[in-house]
C-alpha cells in the first residue's frame, strides 16, 4: 500500500493487529483456560473432589448403563429423552438425566440430572450452581451479555484479522531462526519486540493452526454457501447427510416396549470390543419411533464427531451409524476441528496446548504494549500524548491486568459465595465482569507505571489468595492434593501460586523502576537510549 | 484536477465541501476503502469461489461441501492480503469485483439459475 511490499505488510501487521488485539487477548486467554475445562469444572465443585478413580472404568460401563436405564424407567418413563453420561478420565462422576417437559419460552428442554459416585453407585449431593470451565469455554467464542450470533461473527472476524496479522508478521520477519535466540533485556521497546518475536516464533505452528481451525469450527455460520449451492434444501439437508440419522424410524407412530438394553450393548461390543462408551441417549423411550444412540470416545484419533451407533428402540436393530473410514475431505474437516478442541490430547499434549495458548497471550500482550511504547519513545518532550495513544494505553492496562484479576475474582467468588444464593452461577460471572470493569475505570482515569505496579500487586495478592481461600473453605488444600495424588487440583492451585509469584516479580521490577525515576524528574530512560 | 475543483466549487457549495473533505482525508479514505474491499470484497469473493469449488470438484456432495469450507479461510486470507499488497487501489477494486462477477456468472450457468 505504501511503497514496497515489505512496508505495506508492516503497515498491515501493525494496524490489523492493533485493531483487534484486546479482543484477541480475551479469546486466547479464555480459550487457553478451556483446554482444562473439565479440570476447572472439577475445582469449582468441591463436593466431588474426593471421588476415587475407578479401578476398571471401561469394564464397569455395561453395568452402569443397565442400571441407568432401570433408574430412568422408574423415575421418568414418559420423558421424551433419557441421557446416561458415563464417567471419563477427567470427569469422575456418572450422570443419569431426563428431559423435563419444555416450557413455552424455552428453546431446548432442561434436564433433571442425578449424579452418582461410580464406585458405590450412591447419588451425590446436589451440585453447587456454577458454570465452571464452561464459562471460559463459552466466553472464548460467545463472549457474554451479547447476542450469541453477533458475538460469533465478531469473534470470527477478529480471528481472521489474527490470521492476517500472523501471515504478514511472518512476511516482515527477516531472520526467523536467528530471533529465536535473541533477547535484549532492559532496552525499552526493543525488549518488548524480542519477547513478541520469541513468543510468536516458538509457537508459530500452534498460532497458525489454532487460529485457522478456530474459524473452521464456526465455518458453517460464516460460509453456508457451498452447502446451500450443493443441497436443494440448504444447510439442513447437508447436516442431515453428515450426521447419521434414520428418517424411517423417526416417522413411526404409536407405542412399543423398549428392547432390553443388553441386546443393544452386545451389538456395540461385537462391533467394537474395546469400546469406551461416553454416552447413551435414548429418544422417545417406549414409543415405536424410539432410538437408542450409543456414543463411544474417538480415543486418540483425529476425529471430532464421536463414533456412534443408532439402534431402533423398538426392535433393537442397528439403523444408522457414523462412517468407519473417513473420506479425504471428511478426514480433513474432522481433523481441523479436533485439532482445535484438543479433546484427543493426552496430559502431556494438553500441557503443550496450554503453553502454546500462553505463548499466544504473551504475543498479543507484547504486541499491544509495544505499539504504545514506541509512540511514547518517539514523542518529543513536553508534548501531550494524543487521544489515540491514551486510549491504547488505557485498553492495555484494563485488558492485560484486568482479565487475570477478573479470573481470580471468578474463582474466589466460587468459594466465597454462599451456596444458597439465588442464581449463584450468574453471580460468579457478575463478580468476573465487575472486577474487570473496576480495572477499566482505573485504567481510564490514570495509566502510568504506578497504576501498573499497583495492579500487578493486586493481581499477585488475588492469585495467592485463590489456593488460600480454597484451603480455608474446603476440606482439601494444596498439600493434601499432593499427598493424595489429586493432580488436577494440585496443578490448579500451584499454577495460581506460580502466576502470583510472576506478578510479584513484576511488582518489584516496576517498583524499582519507579524509585529510580524519582530523584531526577527528567525522563532518565531517554538518556540511556 | 485544479480545473475540476473550480468547476465543482462554483455552482454547488455542498460538492465543494465534500471535495475538500476528500482532499483533506485523502489518505484516511483510501485506507477505509481498502479495508472495505478487503473485508467485504474478500467475503463475497470467498463465498462465490467456494460455492463454485463445491460444484466443480468430482466427489460426493458431503465431501465437496466439507472440502470447500475447509479451504474457505485460506482463500479469504489470500484475497485480504492481495488487496493490501497491490499499490493501486483502483486495480484492487476492479480485479476483485470482476472476478466475483465472472465466478458468479460461471456458477449461475452451471446451476442453471439464468
Amino acid at each position: 500500500m505504501k511503497g514496497s511490499f515489505f512496508r505495506s505488510m508492516t503497515w498491515l501487521h501493525t494496524w490489523v493487529g492493533l485493531l483487534v488485539c484486546w479482543l484477541l487477548y480475551l479469546i486466547f486467554f479464555a480459550g487457553t483456560i478451556s483446554f482444562f475445562r473439565d479440570e476447572v469444572s472439577l475445582w469449582n465443585q468441591p463436593s466431588i473432589h474426593n471421588i476415587e478413580q475407578q479401578t476398571d472404568r471401561i469394564g464397569a460401563q455395561k453395568q452402569q448403563i443397565i442400571s441407568g436405564v432401570e433408574y430412568l424407567n422408574t423415575q421418568a418413563p414418559n420423558a421424551p429423552n433419557w441421557r446416561i453420561t458415563l464417567p471419563e478420565e477427567r470427569v469422575p462422576y456418572l450422570t443419569y438425566g431426563y428431559a423435563k417437559p419444555k416450557e413455552p419460552e424455552q428453546r431446548r428442554a432442561s434436564f433433571e440430572n442425578t449424579r452418582l459416585d461410580p464406585n458405590n453407585m450412591q447419588p451425590l449431593a446436589p451440585f453447587t450452581d456454577t458454570r465452571g470451565g464452561n464459562f471460559f469455554y463459552r466466553l472464548h467464542f460467545d463472549l457474554h451479555y451479547i447476542d450469541v450470533k453477533t458475538a460469533r461473527w465478531i469473534v470470527c472476524f477478529a480471528s481472521l484479522f489474527m490470521l492476517i496479522a500472523l501471515i504478514s508478521g511472518i512476511v516482515i520477519h527477516k531472520r526467523i531462526f536467528k530471533d529465536m535466540f535473541v533477547f535484549r533485556a532492559n532496552k525499552g521497546s526493543r525488549s518488548w519486540l524480542d519477547v513478541h518475536n520469541l513468543s510468536s516464533v516458538f509457537a508459530l505452528p500452534f498460532h497458525l493452526m489454532i487460529t485457522y481451525t478456530g474459524i473452521i469450527t464456526l465455518i458453517f455460520m460464516i460460509f453456508p454457501y457451498p452447502a446451500q449451492t450443493v443441497y436443494e434444501n440448504g444447510i439442513r439437508g447437508f447436516f442431515n447427510d453428515v450426521s447419521p440419522s434414520s428418517p424411517v424410524t423417526e416417522s413411526l407412530q404409536g407405542t412399543a416396549p423398549l428392547v432390553p438394553i443388553n441386546t443393544v450393548l452386545d451389538q456395540v461390543y461385537t462391533k467394537w470390543p474395546e469400546a469406551d462408551i461416553t454416552r447413551v441417549i435414548i429418544n422417545n423411550p417406549h414409543k415405536a419411533a424410539a432410538t437408542i444412540m450409543v456414543l463411544v470416545s474417538p480415543g486418540k484419533t483425529l476425529r471430532d464427531q464421536s463414533p456412534r451407533l443408532i439402534f431402533s428402540g423398538a426392535s433393537g436393530e442397528l439403523v444408522a451409524q457414523t462412517d468407519d473410514e473417513l473420506t479425504g475431505s471428511k478426514a480433513l474437516y474432522e481433523s481441523l476441528n479436533s485439532m482445535h478442541t484438543g479433546r484427543l490430547a493426552e496430559p502431556l499434549l494438553r500441557v503443550l496446548y496450554f503453553l502454546g495458548g500462553i505463548a499466544g497471550c504473551i504475543m498479543i500482550a507484547t504486541g499491544c504494549i509495544m505499539w504504545a511504547k514506541r509512540l511514547r519513545e518517539r514523542m518529543k518532550k513536553n508534548t501531550q500524548p494524543s487521544w489515540g495513544l491514551k486510549l491504547v494505553e488505557g485498553l492495555n492496562l484494563g485488558t492485560l491486568m484486568g482479565l487475570p484479576l477478573a479470573t481470580s475474582a471468578f474463582f474466589l467468588a466460587n468459594r466465597l459465595l454462599s451456596k444458597q444464593v439465588a442464581e449463584r452461577a450468574d453471580k460468579e460471572i457478575l463478580a468476573f465482569f465487575l472486577t474487570w470493569l473496576c480495572v477499566f475505570i482505573i485504567a481510564f482515569v490514570k495509566r502510568d507505571k504506578l497504576q501498573w505496579c499497583v495492579m500487578a500487586a493486586i493481581n499477585s495478592i488475588a492469585c495467592f489468595s485463590v489456593p488460600l481461600v480454597n484451603a480455608l473453605t474446603t476440606q482439601g488444600n494444596i498439600i493434601s492434593y499432593l499427598r493424595n495424588e489429586q493432580w488436577a487440583l494440585f496443578m490448579f492451585d500451584s499454577l495460581f501460586l506460580a502466576i502470583g509469584l510472576l506478578f510479584l516479580l513484576q511488582t518489584e521490577k516496576l517498583r524499582t523502576a519507579l524509585q529510580a525515576k524519582k530523584p531526577t524528574p527528567i525522563n532518565t530512560q531517554e538518556q540511556k537510549v | 484536477m485544479q480545473a475540476s475543483n473550480r468547476l465543482l466549487d462554483f455552482p454547488k457549495p455542498v460538492f465543494s465541501m465534500l471535495w475538500q473533505f476528500m482532499q483533506r482525508f485523502n489518505y484516511e479514505l483510501a485506507v477505509l476503502s481498502r479495508f472495505f474491499i478487503a473485508i467485504v470484497g474478500g467475503y463475497f469473493f470467498t463465498a462465490v469461489s467456494v460455492s463454485l469449488l463445491s460444484v466443480v470438484v468430482p466427489v460426493s456432495k458431503v465431501d465437496a461441501v466439507l472440502l470447500s469450507v475447509s479451504a474457505s479461510i485460506l482463500i479469504y486470507t489470500l484475497v485480504f492480503i492481495y488487496s493490501f499488497y497491490l499499490q493501486s487501489l483502483k486495480t484492487v477494486w476492479i480485479s476483485i469485483l470482476l472476478s466475483v462477477a465472472v465466478q458468479f456468472f460461471i456458477l449461475s450457468l452451471m446451476k442453471g439459475w439464468l
